[in-house]
């Protein structure tokens, strides 16, 4: 979960970052007010640079949150522009419900040459987690378990043993 | 295959059409079973070298399946030839085809829990590995495939050739266009324990939704497009 939530931190700096960056008329909203307000800058990008070079957008090596205040957006989607990421172009829309960011999604990043996929899918925070529930909708076949063994028996024993 | 196959078209279909395609499953099982004694695949391990055609195919998909999951699929285990776990989804595969040939274009396959759903968009369940008897995610699928790993089904019949085998991975459900890839990448990814989710994310084309024995799931980013 650790893994997550900082996934979660960097993926709100990219998001922040994009549109500290953008340029007014790239704005393309399901809201028409045209502001994203951010009170910090994202100045932890510039500091944070290595020393080989790397660019600090693609892969920020210190993963800290910025001092962001509660309720600075406004609901909505977000598109930020296209970004030149050194290895192609980055662009990510942002989902703001009840004046936070609740979700980034990645509509473009550099991802054609093996060598920017490797470096991308390192630094691209790009999982979700959740924890499953119940869904109550019909369906027509289903996928997954078709019978318990013990294996599975094992696994729900320790995720008790673990839920202690 | 010792599993449950089920199999849905939509139009007027007779028994015939069916009956044939089970009789494909069938054959398929004779020939590529490694508990049938007179199957090719065990006259492979008892020194056969000279392979008919489509046993040729099999091992060269085999072997690209080997490379491009960094040995994570593999086939051959303690010296025994066993591809039961690329045949299933190529055996899928070739059904699907044998029903479009047919002149079908609406239909489901199911062999196990490995699905291939084309025509309409079908709603695909992921099962509560929980709880048997809740679904825990409807997937619109059209012209693809799903496909799930887990140690749950049928034993423990995923292992990883690379080492120790981890246990805290309970389920992993990979989503894709061609059941063979989308089977083989699951039960790759399965077997890399929780790296699996991120080399699922990594390829072009699949997505996937993996859960832990605290109930928790990983998903890739592009998974919610199929939640409906």
């Amino acid at each position: 979960m650790k893994q997550i939530a900082l996934s979660l931190v960097v993926v709100g700096i990219f998001g922040l970052y994009a549109f500290w960056n953008k340029k007014p008329e790239t704005m393309v909203i399901s809201d028409s007010r045209p502001k994203l307000v951010v009170k910090t800058k994202p100045k932890r990008f510039i500091e944070d640079e290595d020393d080989d070079n790397r660019p600090a957008l693609l892969a920020p090596k210190i993963i800290k949150s910025p001092p962001i205040s509660n309720k600075v957006y406004r609901d909505g989607e977000y598109l930020g522009p296209v970004t030149d990421a050194l290895y192609g172009n980055l662009q990510v829309k942002a989902i703001v419900k009840n004046g936070l960011i609740s979700d980034v999604i990645f509509l473009d990043y550099p991802q054609d040459r093996p060598t920017s996929r490797e470096i991308n899918t390192q630094a691209m925070p790009y999982l979700k987690s959740e924890a499953i529930a119940a869904q109550s909708a019909q369906v027509d076949v289903i996928t997954g378990a078709t019978q318990t063994s013990k294996a599975f028996i094992e696994s729900l024993t320790a995720a008790l043993n673990a839920a202690i | 295959m010792g599993m449950p196959i089920t199999i849905k078209i939509v139009g007027l279909v007779s028994q015939n059409i069916f009956d044939r395609v089970f009789e494909y499953f069938e054959s398929i099982d004779e020939k590529y079973s490694p508990f049938k004694e007179n199957s090719e695949v065990s006259q492979i391990n008892n020194g056969l070298t000279s392979v008919s055609h489509d046993m040729n195919i099999i091992m060269k998909l085999c072997k690209e399946a080997n490379e491009i999951t960094n040995g994570y699929f593999d086939v051959w285990r303690g010296g025994i030839f066993n591809p039961s776990g690329l045949v299933k989804g190529w055996a899928i595969k070739n059904a699907g085809n044998l029903v479009r040939n047919m002149g079908f274009e609406n239909y489901f396959l199911d062999v196990g829990g490995d699905i291939e759903a084309f025509g309409k968009t079908w709603k695909i369940g992921i099962r509560n590995p929980f709880n048997l008897s809740e679904t825990i995610k409807v997937l619109n699928i059209q012209d693809g495939a799903v496909a799930t790993s887990g140690n749950y089904e049928r034993g423990n019949h995923i292992y990883n050739p690379l080492g120790k085998m981890q246990n805290d991975i309970v389920s992993l459900t990979v989503i894709g266009s061609d059941i063979l890839w989308a089977d083989v990448m699951a039960t790759a990814a399965f077997a890399m324990g929780r790296e699996g989710i991120s080399f699922i994310e990594k390829q072009k084309g699949l997505e996937g939704y993996m859960i832990d024995n605290k109930g928790m799931a990983i998903y890739t980013s592009g998974f919610n497009i199929y939640v409906g």
